[in-house]
């Protein structure tokens, strides 16, 4: 691979065959990033407070802690 | 590397950045960049204090909210939100790009004007309800 002729090195180089599943998955999360920071920065603007007593009662729900564990593995 | 030893010379190069003038185009396209790196790395690094901070115990939160209340925290915070609606709006229009529309020369130029200047316009009508709430 890579030592031949011009043509010979374009065809051995090629794609990685896997572009198509990568440019998928980075749109899924795109659109799971978008619906789940959104739901973080409402949920944090209708929060009473952001004293440790709020935030940390708010995290204990799990309709919060859930989302926010997809949102870590989307983001990340 | 030996196959640039037998790279005919004096081949053309594919244009690169110094030869165009400069549009909105590109400079979406820049602060899509820009503000997604950001958003990866510092918007990152403040919600896993905050979870971590939150999961410390009051002590250690109180510190955390000495640091993110105070005029650098404040900084950080309002950059990290115009980041996101920047990023959120510039991906949107790539959505719309993926789907091969918004290619004409008026809409692109159009869009790639128009959405910047949302992003700032949100960004400060969210900031100003978050001062309107507390203060």
């Amino acid at each position: 691979m890579g030592n031949g002729t011009s043509i010979g090195r374009v065809r051995g180089l090629g794609s990685a065959k896997s572009g198509a599943h990568h440019w998928m998955i980075q749109r899924f999360t795109a659109v799971g990033n978008m619906l789940l920071v959104l739901w973080l920065i409402f949920s944090v603007m209708q929060m009473p407070g952001l004293d440790y007593e709020s935030v940390t009662s708010w995290l204990a729900q799990p309709l919060v802690a859930v989302p926010m564990m997809l949102m870590l593995l989307s983001i990340f | 590397m030996a196959h640039t030893q037998n790279r005919p010379h004096n081949r053309p190069l594919s244009p690169h950045l110094s030869i165009w003038k400069w549009g909105p185009h590109m400079a979406i396209s820049i602060l899509h960049r820009i503000t997604g790196d950001g958003l990866a790395i510092l918007g990152a690094l403040g919600l896993v204090w905050w979870l971590v901070a939150a999961a410390s115990g009051p002590d250690y939160y109180a510190f955390f909210l000495n640091c993110a209340t105070s005029p650098l925290g404040y900084i950080v915070m309002i950059g990290l939100t115009w980041a996101f609606f920047q990023h959120l709006l510039s991906g949107l229009r790539h959505f719309v790009l993926d789907m091969g529309a918004g290619y004409e020369l008026s809409t692109n130029k159009a869009w790639s004007i128009a959405l910047p200047l949302l992003a700032i316009v949100l960004t400060a009508a969210l900031w100003l309800w978050i001062m309107a709430e507390n203060f």
